[in-house]
């Protein structure tokens, strides 16, 4: 049960953070950096073994997390161990490349707390925040001028009901010198899977989702309350209008008592983030499909023509940062028409896709698009040379939940002097939205 | 945490107030992202903004015009101190010479004191020093507002080309109208306001004209004290523009007024329990903003008067008849305004109105005054004419002293006595002219009519529209009398004024407390005598004067055809426009028995346009077979402004005309082949054109307006004819709230108006009015239903040419429009024979074939 080296390395294989027992030689970070980039596909093997060293890795924020250890440990004590990840991102707000190097004292002196010569020590931040002295560096910077922000009619408001999603990102550790700001932030957070034919039947429609609770408050309890028509599994559909899934789980620390009556889940959370509730609902979406496409294809020897009509079913709603991915046969050349300036589209060629980037899309329009791709050796160009792959979207759908789970209210139960502030969020976006063609 | 670029929205507060499981407490932001133009605090000043920058045309113009206003202000006072104080005015006049070597010419420079000596003289005067002190603070004020005001509308400037979609460059080609409904249709998306799903133009309306909605009603009630009763002088009103910014500052804005805010009176206000306590305090406190009116009075005064020479002086020497010309007076803008009306849209509506009323005012000299003038200018020319033959003869007349200014003199003399002598050839029909004036201005007492001839009505005229030189002189006074009024009159009123608003004001969900006449709420403030007899519930004192409340509806509706007016005050306009319609359609009395009551009046749009100033009027057809008809709009539009001079009988059809526009516009939809249907131009691309069309739209809103208006006045006066009316004119300060005491009726039954006699001196005749009036109502229907199914549009001359010749038709210039040229036939351009009078009772309404 030792972890015997630890290190975070950028998706570029830069060595970020390392600590070791003293014993092991750093030689086997490349060896892991190889490793893993050798792999072909997306996700490479949680635990690797180079001779008789275990790599043990999680990949979060575009880095990769590794702890080696020798033989006898429990693979599953280091995973979750890797969560050091988060605690990391409590602590310094963030977790990229870039926070990662302005904390790296902080990282370091926090290693320093949790692994005591590789034995794991804790990881509870309640605890671990009383040892840390270094501040975060923040790397946001002030600028004077946004003057997007100063405004005498409508942003003072707006700043007062809105916040930006990046005021989570902060660090939990200094909000004692900065005014003590005390916040809570709630996000619930849908992903998507769906898989349409291409006859445009529903063929799979998966949504997973979790109410996560970002903390900068000590010691506080509180209550969050669910749509009471939220209810479990498929008998105890009630009304139509009920919110219903197949199945959730919650964080440990939440106490259940009043989720029965009045779908109140009760909790004091540590300062930081935690994943409070997760649920899924399976071959359901409530909502309507966000979006439809229309594909218009014609192919012949020397090339191939793609319509496509992107529609939007989300009125009043809007989708922001949607990307469509079509691959497209090789050594395509492309030739595009868009349908407004703001979207731009490209040929990736080791990916052999077209990506279409839409930065926002608002509900109820329908967007167009038009590629033509010549074929670089029209001789060799077969009917099986020109089909298509199935076309992927990824998108953010902000202010929408699939299955419509909303927060009622949070209350803190003793009632505190200072209101705290209470945020909350709701994002859908896509885990895999598949529409083949 | 996944980096989503959604926002966090605030959880509103409720853990300490509701129970578990209440309702949702969530503060959903829908939609807007982005934009940072939801939920805005200060709709009213929001609003007030945009709608003054459009009207100062973008942000630049704007922005030029107040740093020229600054710039003007440091100008007037520098010179100001200069004249006085650094220029030797010895040297000026030769009273003193001075030591040339070389050459004996005074040149400006020597006139000009040194620059230690004129700052020893400034810094000796007290009182220059007082006065710079003074503007100096003024001038900071306003740097400092001018700063603020930037501020304000950079952001102003930033909503319009961000949310509304409108680049400063086009905003000058951009109608009001268009503005507006884009802000409306963004609400949907950025939700401006919070408290509604949807803004109404009358909700944007209530928020720019909240105060002026509350002034035109205490004007319309008689609150304010503006009308005196002076030994001398008689009736008279004195409302400056210094006297309107206390009135304002004191119930609206100032320190301790009636307001808590723009938007919301305050709470005590509103209960009547400690009504006497609250004019106590009002009272005290208009004493002190009198008293401070009275210490200030000194600075005031040599403002106005150093701004008033600045402004003037160099008008009057270039023109010097400007002062002989008039101007709608402050008084007069509040009278005639409507509630609920802009400031562009009455303006252009007084503009219209200008030269008849001028023409109507220049009717009465008198013929005193002309004798006098005349030997006056017949002595002072014959001076001119020698010392002018003199200088001829010889220039060095002119260096003898005060010979240039003798000439400068006399000129002015002869050019002021000119303008008291009547033009020998012109004729004047005074009721004919206010009746023009009616349809414009919109609102006159009851007992002009008729009087129109009277000396007693040109002097009450003269109060709504003074002469120049009148105002100029009243706004110079101002300082002097302001106090006094406010301290002696207004204090009295205090009372009145607290019960006022506490009985006028509603508070209205988005808007916050507006005043409840603005509401145009037939049933609330109707009089009877204005056609809402039955619909309104109204005490006397609840009830507006001068069937405001109606008018203003009728107004507004017009003006704002999108709006959607409540159910019974839909049916109000729809009833009214109904009536002209049908009267449009030149039903003769018999032909309707069952529409028409015996009360009701008998036809009287064949009533109006039986009136001798129909003859010139003008016919509208439409004319698709015009290779460039597109602009038939514009032409017809220009022609609606000729026509309407001598009021028509072409207004009534260019009303349903207009109302047929409207419809379809409203319905979204072109109509096959429509060419009455304006919008298809505007659905063109190109701003011009839409400026263009919008143009035509709002000319035929306007005249649709006139003659809604001169249908109720007539309607009024045939109403009330009989049993007496109050009237607001002469109501005496007392009895605005006590039952009608009819003081003063000086309208005798008059004769119709119709039967005015027809003088001889009225350039055109009218062999037949009766006839006349039948048929060509009869033909404008006809030529209207006819335009409406072949969709053609065409105006053409004179009623009586058209009806004798049968096809005459006088075209001004078209202009191609683009976006429909229908190939139409060309035969039907001209008109058929008129078609027999029995076919006039079965044309339908014809704006509801049209939708």
């Amino acid at each position: 049960m030792v972890i015997s080296q630890l290190f975070i390395l950028s998706s570029r294989g830069d060595h970020l953070i390392y600590k070791d027992r003293g014993e092991a030689d750093r030689d086997v970070i490349d060896t892991f950096y190889e490793k893993v980039t050798a792999l072909k596909g997306d996700q490479p093997p949680v635990v690797m073994n180079h001779k008789d060293l275990h790599f043990v890795h999680v990949k979060q924020g575009g880095l990769y997390w590794v702890a080696t250890t020798t033989a006898d440990s429990s693979p599953f004590t280091i995973i979750e161990f890797l969560n050091l990840a988060a605690l990391v991102k409590d602590f310094c707000g963030g977790i990229s490349e870039k926070a990662v190097q302005m904390n790296f004292a902080l990282i370091y002196e926090l290693l320093d707390e949790v692994l005591d010569h590789g034995y794991i020590q804790t990881t509870s931040s309640d605890i671990l925040k009383n040892f840390i002295q270094t501040e975060a560096v923040s790397s946001r910077t002030f600028s004077l001028f946004d003057l997007s922000n100063v405004g005498l009619f409508g942003a003072e408001t707006q700043q007062s009901k809105v916040a930006p999603g990046s005021a989570a990102t902060r660090p939990i550790q200094s909000s004692r010198e900065q005014g003590g700001k005390s916040e809570i932030f709630v996000d619930v957070i849908e992903r998507m899977s769906v898989v349409i034919g291409s006859n445009g039947v529903l063929m799979k429609a998966d949504v997973e989702g979790e109410i996560r609770v970002k903390c900068y408050m000590p010691n506080c309890s509180m209550r969050i309350g669910l749509n009471e028509e939220f209810c479990i599994g498929k008998a105890q559909v009630r009304y139509g209008a009920a919110v219903r899934v197949d199945e959730c789980s919650f964080h440990q620390m939440v106490q259940l008592e009043e989720f029965d009556s009045h779908r109140i889940l009760r909790l004091c959370p540590t300062q930081g983030e935690q994943t409070v509730m997760q649920y899924q609902l399976r071959d359901e979406l409530p909502a309507p499909l966000p979006f439809r496409l229309f594909p218009t294809i014609e192919r012949d020897p020397a090339g191939l023509l793609m319509y496509l009509k992107l529609r939007c079913d989300l009125p009043p709603k809007s989708a922001i940062n949607v990307s469509i991915f079509i691959p497209v046969p090789k050594g395509s050349v492309l030739s595009q028409e868009l349908s407004s300036p703001d979207q731009n589209a490209e040929l990736q060629q080791q990916n052999r896709a077209v990506v279409w980037r839409i930065p926002r899309f608002s509900g109820g329009t329908q967007l167009s698009a038009l590629f033509k791709s010549q074929l670089d050796v029209p001789a060799l160009s077969s009917a099986s040379m020109l089909e298509l792959g199935p076309v992927a979207l990824t998108f953010e759908l902000p202010k929408l939940t699939a299955t419509g789970l909303l927060i009622r209210f949070l209350r803190l139960t003793p009632v505190q002097p200072g209101t705290p502030q209470r945020w909350v969020r709701y994002v859908t976006h896509s885990d895999s939205y598949v529409i083949r063609i | 945490m996944a980096h989503f670029e959604t926002e966090y929205q605030r959880l509103e507060a409720s853990y300490s107030d509701s129970p578990p499981g209440e309702e949702n407490l969530m503060m959903h932001v829908p939609e807007g992202s982005k934009s940072q133009w939801h939920h805005i605090e200060n709709l009213d000043l929001f609003f007030q903004r945009v709608y003054n920058l459009h009207q100062k045309n973008g942000f630049t113009c704007m922005l030029l015009g107040e740093i020229f206003e600054l710039v003007q202000l440091l100008f007037v006072v520098g010179f100001t101190v200069f004249l006085a104080n650094c220029v030797d005015y010895d040297v000026l006049f030769a009273n003193k010479f001075v030591n040339h070597t070389d050459s004996s010419k005074v040149t400006l420079p020597d006139a000009i004191l040194p620059m230690d000596v004129c700052s020893a003289h400034i810094q000796d005067n007290a009182f220059v020093i007082f006065v710079l002190i003074i503007s100096g603070v003024f001038w900071l004020h306003r740097l400092v507002k001018f700063l603020y005001n930037v501020c304000c509308y950079w952001e102003i400037r930033s909503f319009y080309i961000n949310a509304l979609k409108m680049t400063m460059s086009e905003l000058p080609y951009a109608t009001w109208q268009e503005v507006q409904a884009r802000i409306i249709e963004i609400q949907k998306e950025h939700q401006i306001c919070i408290h509604k799903k949807e803004l109404t133009e009358l909700d944007i309306y209530h928020r720019i004209l909240r105060f002026k909605n509350y002034m035109v009603a205490m004007v319309n009630k008689s609150l304010l004290p503006v009308r005196f009763r002076l030994p001398v002088l008689g009736d008279c009103v004195f409302y400056t523009r210094g006297l309107k910014y206390n009135f304002e500052l004191i119930f609206f804005w100032g320190p301790g007024s009636l307001f808590e805010n723009e938007w919301s009176l305050k709470p005590e206000y509103k209960r009547g329990g400690n009504r006497l306590e609250l004019a106590d305090r009002l009272a005290s406190r208009i004493l002190w903003i009198g008293v401070a009116n009275l210490l200030l009075c000194p600075v005031i005064l040599v403002w106005q008067i150093l701004y008033a020479f600045f402004s003037y002086t160099e008008v009057i020497k270039r023109e010097p008849g400007s002062l002989g010309a008039r101007c709608w007076s402050l008084y007069g803008r509040c009278y005639l305004r409507h509630f609920n009306e802009l400031d562009h849209e009455l303006m252009s509506r007084l503009s219209k109105g200008y030269k008849a009323a001028s023409k109507y005012m220049n009717c009465f000299l008198s013929p005193l005054l002309t004798v006098v003038a005349k030997n006056v200018a017949f002595f002072a020319g014959s001076l001119l004419a020698v010392l002018i033959a003199l200088t001829i003869y010889d220039e060095d007349v002119l260096a003898v002293e005060h010979v240039l200014s003798s000439i400068t003199l006399l000129g002015v003399c002869i050019t002021v006595c000119r303008s008291f002598i009547p033009d020998k050839h012109m004729v004047f029909c005074p009721e004919q002219l206010l009746r023009v004036i009616l349809a414009h201005i919109h609102y006159m007492p009851d007992h002009w009519q008729g009087n129109a001839h009277r000396y007693e009505t040109r002097d009450q005229f003269s109060q709504l529209f003074q002469y120049k030189a009148v105002f100029i002189l009243e706004e110079l006074l101002s300082p002097v009398v302001t106090p006094i009024i406010l301290i002696f009159c207004l204090r009295r009123k205090s009372l009145e004024i607290i019960d006022f608003f506490r009985n006028f004001t509603v508070e209205v969900v988005g808007v916050g407390d507006t005043c409840s006449f603005a509401q145009m709420d037939i049933r609330q403030h109707g009089h009877p005598a204005w056609m809402s007899e039955g619909k309104t519930e109204a005490s006397i004192y609840q009830q507006a004067e001068d069937g405001k409340t109606e008018l203003s509806l009728m107004h507004f509706a017009i003006t704002n055809p999108h709006w959607q007016p409540p159910r019974e005050t839909t049916h109000f306009i729809s009833q009214l426009k109904e009536r002209v319609q049908r009267e449009a359609a030149g039903s003769a009395p018999d032909t309707h028995p069952l529409s028409l009551s015996e009360s009701e009046p008998r036809s009287l749009v064949a009533n109006i346009m039986a009136d001798p100033s129909t003859l010139a009027s003008v016919h509208f057809a439409c004319d698709s077979s015009l290779t460039n008809n597109a602009a038939s709009g514009i032409s017809s539009g220009a022609t609606a402004l000729r026509s309407l001079s001598p009021i028509s009988s072409s207004l009534h059809l260019r009303g349903s005309l207009s109302a047929a526009h409207r419809a379809s516009g409203f319905t979204g939809r072109t109509m096959a082949g429509s060419g009455t249907d304006a919008r298809t131009v505007s659905s063109g691309s190109s701003a011009w054109e839409g400026q263009l069309t919008s143009l035509v739209l709002s000319e035929y809103a306007s005249t649709e307006m006139s003659i809604h208006a001169l249908y109720m006045h007539e309607l009024h006066k045939q109403q009330s004819r009989g049993d007496l009316s109050r009237h607001t004119w002469h109501r005496q300060e007392s009895d605005e709230s006590s039952d009608s005491i009819p003081d003063e009726v000086r309208s005798e039954p008059n004769a119709h108006s119709r039967n005015f006699p027809r003088s001889h001196t009225f350039p055109t005749t009218l062999t037949n009015p009766v006839i006349g009036s039948g048929s060509a109502g009869t033909a404008m229907s006809q030529e209207e239903a006819k335009a409406q199914s072949s969709s053609q549009r065409r105006h053409s001359g004179p009623a009586e040419d058209h009806f004798g010749s049968g096809g005459k038709s006088v075209r001004t210039a078209r202009l191609p429009m683009g976006g429909w040229a229908e190939d139409g036939k060309a035969s039907s351009r001209h008109h058929e024979p008129l078609q027999e009078e029995t076919s006039e009772d079965e044309l339908p309404p014809h704006i509801h074939k049209v939708t």
